[in-house]
């Protein structure tokens, strides 16, 4: 675990590394709430040069399992960064540990608040200039070359491989269970009987919520967190913003999501039959299995007796709302279809 | 056996000590969390506890009415339906001890999963059965969560 005091001296040391005075001093290290796999602590750094404050992304240490990679996030952070037109605080420098002790990413901090805390107060007409700036931020970062990418970065050789390997993954986590469970055999094959038009393959953030966009003080927005990207399909960011907003309201997509889509749609340059709510809706199920996941190990963890963490036997109802979630969307996008066969058969 | 009260009424005694007794005197936030999903679990374990072999059962019994179909169709799935449907049939233990209901039901939704699979390019009678089936499961998993929410972080 890394101790804001002890932290201090090798971030100075770090920083002197990558350039700075040697006059430099780190002061008001402290961490930053969000995330769950991560150590993420804001600092100052003061120098002859100025004052800057900045934020470090770490790996949690030798006690925890880090679950992705930090040289391979950097490696694409450097990139973009040094790009210039992905909509995130720019990436400053790296330690594979051994000054740090353990590997992290130094980046700008952005003096704002978290775009989902921001949209949670505010009213009708913000919230509607919020989601404009949602659907001109998403389109931004898909405009971004997909082959700033780094070899590192995961990239499938076609649409239809990513969508397979995406449904494939609901099949494993069923397979993987302690128990048979319909309901992710039946969103399997939903999701393979459904398969919306193809889309352009992008460079992707991976887990795209509100909670993983700053507001700069400009009022401009800033992604972090991309130790998921990847390139993929683009609407899988815009599925999995709708999927967290269930959980975590407001929805900004949801507030007027044929309008959101017609917004994305003409700045990305991708038809309405590739953007449209019932795609997006597609993705938002199609990106699940990799937060459903960790939900079932821990579950079947527990039914081993592996574990006996009360958070986990909590949980347990998670599984069931989740599966009211799934049945919900999987009926509303039939009906929806149903209605547009209806309609079309009329005209 | 002592049947009454019953399982779900003696929990529900746990409950009550819970919240009228030992949580007004928990200033803690995170034992004041700790006791809020005891009491969840709790009560999910209330309706288990009254309901669950029951209607393990009658699932199992209305999987294998609609499956039987399914595997006499001409699906192209059907084989599979049927193969799993046998095993169901032929393994089910026909004890009322939750270990062996809990496996045959565990037979019954792999039967039920083929079912799905097999009639997902239906639109008729049969497919709406086997959803019905699917319905009829997640309603009882509803009874058992309440009024459950799952909230995320921020």
């Amino acid at each position: 675990m890394l101790e804001p005091g002890a932290l201090r001296t090798r971030l100075e040391e770090l920083l002197r590394r990558e350039g700075e005075p040697d006059d430099v001093r780190v002061s008001d290290v402290r961490p930053i709430q969000g995330g769950y796999s991560l150590v993420t602590m804001g600092f100052t750094a003061t120098s002859s040069a100025g004052t800057r404050r900045y934020v470090l992304r770490a790996d949690p240490g030798a006690a925890a399992i880090a679950r992705t990679d930090r040289r391979a996030e950097w490696e694409l952070l450097a990139a973009l960064t040094a790009d210039g037109r992905m909509p995130m605080p720019a990436a400053r420098c790296f330690d594979d540990g051994a000054l740090l002790g353990t590997p992290g990413i130094v980046l700008d901090f952005v003096d704002g608040p978290q775009l989902g805390a921001h949209a949670g107060a505010s009213d009708d007409a913000e919230l509607g200039r919020l989601a404009a700036g949602l659907a001109e931020t998403l389109a931004a970062m898909h405009a971004v070359d997909p082959g700033l990418a780094p070899a590192c970065c995961p990239r499938p050789a076609s649409w239809d491989e990513y969508v397979d390997g995406l449904i494939a993954a609901w099949r494993q986590l069923e397979a993987e269970h302690v128990e048979r469970n319909p309901f992710l055999r039946h969103v399997a094959r939903w999701l393979e009987d459904h398969r919306p038009p193809p889309a352009p393959l992008r460079l992707v953030h991976g887990e795209f919520q509100t909670g993983n966009v700053m507001l700069a003080p400009d009022g401009r927005m800033l992604v972090v967190d991309w130790e998921y990207a990847h390139v993929g399909d683009p609407r899988i960011d815009l599925g999995w913003c709708q999927n967290v907003a269930a959980f975590n309201p407001p929805d900004l997509i949801g507030l007027d999501p044929v309008g959101f889509c017609a917004r994305y749609a003409e700045l990305s340059g991708l038809s309405a039959e590739v953007v449209n709510p019932a795609t997006i809706a597609y993705f938002s199920i199609l990106g699940g299995a990799k937060a459903f996941g960790q939900l079932l190990r821990g579950i079947a963890a527990l039914a081993r007796g592996e574990t006996s963490v009360l958070t986990t036997a909590y949980l347990v109802s998670a599984e069931s709302f989740t599966h009211r979630l799934w049945m919900g969307a999987t009926r509303q996008l039939d009906a929806m279809a149903a209605l547009q066969r209806q309609m079309e058969a009329v005209r | 056996m002592i049947t009454r009260p019953t399982t779900a009424q003696l929990l529900g005694a746990v409950r009550t000590e819970i919240a009228e007794r030992i949580a007004p005197a928990i200033s803690d936030p995170q034992l004041a969390t700790s006791l809020h999903m005891i009491d969840h679990i709790l009560s999910t374990l209330m309706v288990r506890a009254d309901h669950e072999l029951g209607w393990m059962v009658e699932e199992m019994n209305a999987v294998q009415a609609v499956a039987t179909r399914v595997a006499e169709s001409a699906l192209p799935g059907a084989v599979h339906v049927a193969d799993a449907l046998t095993e169901f049939v032929s393994a089910r233990s026909g004890s009322a001890h939750a270990a062996d209901v809990t496996e045959d039901y565990n037979r019954a939704s792999e039967v039920l999963s083929r079912a799905v699979e097999a009639t997902s390019a239906e639109t008729g009678e049969l497919r709406e059965s086997v959803l019905a089936l699917l319905a009829g499961r997640l309603a009882h998993e509803e009874s058992v969560i309440g009024d459950f929410q799952l909230v995320g972080r921020g």
